[in-house]
């Protein structure tokens, strides 16, 4: 027999509360295509992260074509030949589909030069109809997964983890995707199939793994004496751990919420009632909408369509609207969505009653205590006191007292999403006797699991959801685990490939947003922008002062370009990885004033070259001290590089308390240097920035380096190192700010402590003027070059019109303003507008409804 | 996400105390090195001082709580003060239009901050750097029009001058507005949404309360501070000129930092950032009787935000070093 692609023996992995896996044993052989299947939660994902590397098992080990895998190292795992195609794809959006093929493949393999060919003839036999240059972000969802494909493809992997790679694919996507897996195993590539759709796994694998509860339940040949039923049964069937709450034998009351033609994002056409006195499930398996939907339902989410409280018509834009008319919702991301981290048990609770204990606007404590403590012993809160921080809780605890949130608020519809998850045994039990409790009182509650046995323990009905739809609603004793597990893995409905209609100004919107925020394709737009403003204020100037335009006040104006564009420079590199460096203007300050020690007047040659290097040096040092502060220690890089500016300024002040110490007059002549009347410096300067977005936009480092910027996540899937490439972007920032430093001695002639001051702001400002997005990712060199040229030509004619400091000062904070709000400012502004549109269509749409 | 530590010190939480407990190191280094620093009379001089740093800290502090941060500080500290010179004219009967215009000024400045980050979610430190600006023009614009030698009104002076049990009258506007900040914060409706607005913005709206206007509420009160900041210091000195702000860019934050007050929100305590602020004051006194250069007050500074974000608010305290068990995910 031939050795085994993937080999994992053994395998146990831990989570704080929970065993992921439990010595797990899994392996695929070449031209195997082997399937695992489990619940969601049952450790599938786990499992997957752990073959490809990027999590480290407790216990066990895993082998890739024979070599082990010693630790957790994705890049290793790639170079051993292993492929993976993620849920949530690791494509970086922004980018062009062709430069995330590249990013995909390991160095050597591809290369930015001729990436549209070679992307075009990567994708060529898969006839997917996708250009080489259109960017990942404009693609259809089935798109961007086929393409996370072909990029695992490229690579020829000898072994290929997909993990439910046809989530988003429609019926004839689907069938693609399987004749690709056929076709790779039948070349002998090893393939591992997570999914959840029994149906595509029994047509595709010659082979299934299946995990329940982290554990493996066997391998088994696929054949035709395997049935669905048959693995049904081996994946559900978990022990009962405790008694359910009796279902409320309450007779039907009267709807308390329902939905009509119900659409959003990841859902369509979606109707559901829910009584008082009821609780409805939703299920589905991961992915499938039923969150999106109840997220909608609750305001979290835009979605269109007709809702009814209590029989009267309700707008949910916003949580707000929700709990005015008594939906309240619980998030199941209680770290971001529900919990207040830091504050105390007893606040967590409270927040949204604080009214209610309250005369004159403060809170009474002792009535706020008293109702905390009683709810707290309702619900079973195991905590030292109530003013323990609520992070210091266990899930279970924290769970409780969210929902002690929604008892207090007198809530009539409450929408839970995963009411127990990271919850323990016991705590999970008192969750449910409490949601029984309040519903059996007239609430009526929806909520949404990923776990099917939970959904079966509780609901007195569950909708069914897959791909968008609901496809099956179950009452009372039908529902048990296994009808609704069996309902969504025997779902063939494929994902609806219709798409809605946008309205024309979202489309109008949609395209300004591109324009204004798109990826390369657009880079000229902020620079024709840039061009223009420039030109019409040069021509202004011209208008106004006869001075402006003679060749004296052109070389004074690039000379004094050098020390802001290489500062502008320093800032552009670090706002790529969505960084900050407010220490450059100190940097500059220290620089001007070291030079007028290292190279003074009396500086030989060879002592200004030393003199030089010492000051470059300092400014890596800085670079490197601030990388650390951030990147290591972990501070916010605005704070970490307030606090280096703060110490660099002291350090300025310390050896010149005031101006004073000549700069040598040999250096200054040198950065002044003129060819043709004009600084040689400018035209240096401008190579470099050229050079800057060659690098940038033209090799497989810069290709990183904005992946890095725009998704972190992503690009570290494609293996780039992020540490490495922020501590080079502070370090470099350091050099040029020193560089800058280095220019503006020249220009000052002596050492002076808080020359650099002003630079920083300037530095940001110029940088998003040409270009650079404040969120990463965005803009050229030589765009920050021509955005500090602009911001020496205002401050030239500022002073050359004679006008007051308070002025060119006004303007440049001003136009800074200005350049942050074409940037992204005009976004929320478009999101606003938005909204208030729909919510004058609102009303029209629901009148065509009913 | 830092978490209060158990609390060591009759109910205060470390990273609250801790600067209580640093004051008093440093007091008895004092008292070891430059006993003089606590004669009666040095220490009589110097807390007025930190009163004004106090009031424009818990300013800061409370920008910081809601995620933001604020380099406007000494823009509005020279407009509030220029515009006390030049409306009042020097006059007394003109003396509150001057402090009322003052303090109306700082607000709308503050709101415009606040709205241009919370509404148009513009970058906080842009944007107030370039309000700041903005305003250091206006405000330098506005000072040229008045003599170059004007002074506050008499009445003014002299109440700058006074003092109420041995202390200045600035020291207990100082202690007055930091006890009704810390009421308002812990005991206030409106103070807790503030702080759960903070502590977690998503959780708070999904809960329902109105974000953004509790956004644009720090950075208005942060400004309103930050003026009544300028007025008094107005009163102390006199003639202010247009650098009578500039010490107050860094030193807010390094008290407020020096506090507890956590930039990941949501965490502060005004006691302990007026504690910084005289811990800060009494420690500048001590360098410059020891005779070293006060170019040294911002090298401590900057040690001081880093370090204090090192120990409350980094990764570092986020391992077992401080929380004493790991976070799971």
């Amino acid at each position: 027999m031939a050795p085994l692609a993937l080999e994992l023996s053994g395998i146990t992995k831990r989570y704080p509360g929970v065993l992921a896996l439990d010595r797990v044993r899994f392996e695929c052989r070449p031209g195997e295509v082997h399937a695992v299947l489990g619940e969601n939660g049952s450790g599938k994902s786990t499992l997957l992260g752990i073959a490809s590397g990027s999590k480290a098992p407790d216990e066990g080990h895993v082998s890739i074509m024979g070599q082990r895998l010693a630790a957790a190292d994705p890049l290793r795992a790639r170079r051993l030949g292993l492929a993976i195609v993620y849920q949530d794809d690791s494509l970086v959006r922004e980018l062009t589909v062709a430069e995330n093929l590249v990013l995909g493949m390991l160095d050597g393999r591809a290369t930015m030069s001729g990436k549209r060919a070679w992307a075009a003839r990567v994708l060529e036999p898969y006839a997917f109809d996708i250009s080489p240059d259109a960017r990942v972000g404009d693609l259809s969802p089935s798109q961007r997964q086929f393409l996370e494909i072909v990029k695992a493809l490229a690579s020829v992997p000898q072994v290929l983890l997909l993990d439910e790679p046809t989530s988003s694919l429609d019926v004839s996507g689907v069938e693609t995707l399987s004749a690709i897996v056929r076709r790779i195993a039948a070349a002998g590539t090893a393939v591992v199939y997570v999914s959840h759709r029994l149906p595509e796994i029994l047509s595709l694998a010659d082979r299934v793994t299946i995990l329940r509860d982290g554990q493996g339940q066997g391998t088994y040949d696929i054949d035709a004496t395997l049935s669905e039923n048959d693995l049904i049964a081996l994946m559900v069937g978990r022990p009962i751990e405790a008694e359910y709450p009796a279902r409320g034998g309450v007779a039907a009351r009267d709807v308390a919420l329902l939905a009509r033609g119900f659409s959003g994002h990841g859902f369509h056409d979606v109707s559901l009632d829910v009584r008082a006195g009821e609780i409805l499930g939703l299920a589905g398996a991961e992915g499938n909408g039923q969150r999106e939907t109840l997220r909608a339902l609750g305001g979290l989410e835009p979605a269109s369509g007709e809702i009814l409280r209590d029989g009267t018509p309700i707008r949910l834009a916003s949580p707000r609207d929700a709990l005015a008319a008594g939906i309240l919702s619980l998030s199941a991301d209680r770290s971001h969505e529900s919990i207040f981290p830091a504050l105390g048990v007893r606040e967590n609770m409270t927040l949204q009653v604080l009214e209610s204990f309250a005369s004159g606007g403060l809170v009474s404590a002792p009535r706020e205590a008293a109702r905390a403590r009683v709810l707290a012993s309702e619900l079973n809160i195991v905590t030292p006191t109530l003013e323990q921080p609520i992070s210091d809780l266990s899930g279970g605890n924290q769970q409780k007292a969210v929902m002690a949130r929604a008892f207090l608020r007198g809530a009539r519809v409450v929408l839970i999403d995963e009411p127990t998850q990271g919850v323990d045994a016991n705590a999970r039990f008192d969750i449910y006797r409490a949601i029984r409790a309040k519903t059996d009182a007239g609430l009526a509650c929806v909520v949404n699991s990923s776990d099917a046995m939970e959904l079966a323990g509780i609901c007195d009905r569950v909708l069914v959801f897959s791909r968008g739809r609901v496809i099956r609603e179950l009452q009372g004793a039908a529902i048990t685990e296994e009808s609704i597990v069996s309902a969504f893995l025997r779902s063939r409905q494929a994902a609806a490939s219709v798409q809605a209609a946008e309205p024309a100004e979202s489309r109008l919107l949609a395209a300004w947003q591109r324009v204004s925020t798109g990826g390369s394709g657009q880079w000229w737009v902020p620079l024709a922008f840039l061009m223009l403003l420039t030109l019409a204020t040069v021509a202004y100037a011209a208008s106004q002062t006869d001075v402006f335009l003679t060749g004296l006040n052109i070389r004074h104006i690039l000379l004094a370009t050098a020390p802001l564009a290489l500062v502008t420079m320093a800032q552009f590199n670090v706002l790529m990885v969505r960084g900050f460096d407010i220490s450059v203007g100190s940097i500059m300050s220290l620089t001007v004033v070291l030079a007028s020690f290292v190279i003074g007047a009396e500086a030989d040659p060879g002592a200004i070259v030393a003199g030089v290097a010492l000051c470059l040096l300092a400014g890596v040092a800085t670079g490197l001290a601030n990388g650390a502060l951030i990147r290591v220690v972990g501070i916010n890089p605005v704070i970490a590089t307030i606090a280096m500016l703060s110490v660099l300024q002291g350090a300025a002040l310390f050896l010149r308390p005031s101006p004073g110490g000549p700069i040598s007059d040999d250096f200054m002549e040198l950065l002044t240097t003129r060819v043709g009347g004009l600084p040689l410096s400018f035209f240096v300067l401008l190579a470099a920035a050229f050079a800057g977005d060659v690098w940038l936009y033209a090799t497989r480092s810069g290709l990183k380096l904005r992946a890095v910027g725009f998704r972190h996540e992503a690009a570290s899937r494609n293996g780039v190192r992020i540490g490495f490439v922020l501590l080079r972007a502070y370090l470099l920032s350091g050099a040029l700010a020193a560089l800058a430093g280095l220019f503006l001695s020249s220009e000052v002639g002596v050492g002076h402590p808080v020359i650099g001051a002003g630079y920083t702001l300037t530095s940001i400002a110029a940088s998003v003027l040409g270009g650079a997005g404040l969120s990463g990712g965005r803009g050229s060199f030589v765009g920050a070059l021509f955005g500090a040229l602009f911001f020496t030509i205002m401050v030239n004619i500022v002073t050359l019109l004679g006008m007051t400091t308070g002025a060119g000062i006004i303007t440049s904070g001003a136009l800074t303003l200005f350049a942050v709000f074409l940037n992204s400012g005009w976004q929320p502004l478009a999101r606003l507008w938005a909204r208030r549109q729909t919510r004058r269509v609102a009303p029209a749409a629901m009148a065509r409804a009913s | 996400m830092s978490a209060r530590k158990p609390a060591p010190l009759g109910g205060v939480p470390m990273r609250f105390a801790a600067i209580w407990i640093a004051f008093a190191v440093l007091i008895l280094l004092c008292a070891v090195v430059v006993p003089n620093s606590l004669l009666p009379s040095t220490f009589l001089a110097i807390v007025p001082l930190a009163a004004f740093l106090a009031i424009a800290a818990t300013g800061e502090a409370l920008v910081l709580m809601s995620r933001g941060i604020d380099l406007s500080v000494p823009a509005i500290i020279t407009l509030s003060s220029t515009l006390i010179l030049g409306v009042s004219g020097g006059r007394d009967a003109d003396l509150l239009p001057a402090v009322a215009v003052a303090l109306l000024c700082a607000l709308g400045i503050g709101v415009l901050n606040g709205v241009l980050v919370a509404v148009l979610q513009l970058n906080a430190l842009i944007v107030t750097l370039a309000i700041g600006a903005i305003t250091g023009g206006v405000t330098l614009w506005y000072r040229e029009s008045l003599p170059a030698e004007a002074r506050v009104p008499p009445g003014m002076a002299a109440w700058g001058d006074s003092r109420l049990l041995g202390l200045n009258a600035s020291v207990w506007v100082a202690a007055a507005l930091v006890a009704v900040l810390s009421v308002g914060l812990s005991k206030a409706v409106i103070g807790r949404r503030f702080v759960a607005v903070g502590a977690n913005p998503r959780a708070a709206w999904i809960a329902g309360v109105n974000v953004a206007a509790y956004q644009i509420a720090a950075f208005a009160v942060a400004a309103l501070l930050y003026g009544i900041a300028g007025i008094l210091l107005s009163a102390f000195i006199r003639n202010p000129t247009l650098r009578v702000g500039e010490p107050y860019l860094l030193a807010p934050i390094a008290a407020a930092v020096l506090g507890g007050t956590a930039i990941s929100g949501g965490i502060g305590n005004m006691v302990a950032v007026g504690g910084a602020a005289l811990f800060l004051t009494q420690l500048g006194q001590t360098e410059k009787m020891l005779g070293l250069s006060t170019a040294f007050q911002f090298v401590i500074y900057g040690a001081a935000i880093a370090l204090g974000m090192a120990l409350a608010d980094s990764r570092l305290s986020r391992t077992r070093l401080w929380r004493g068990r790991r976070q799971p995910g």
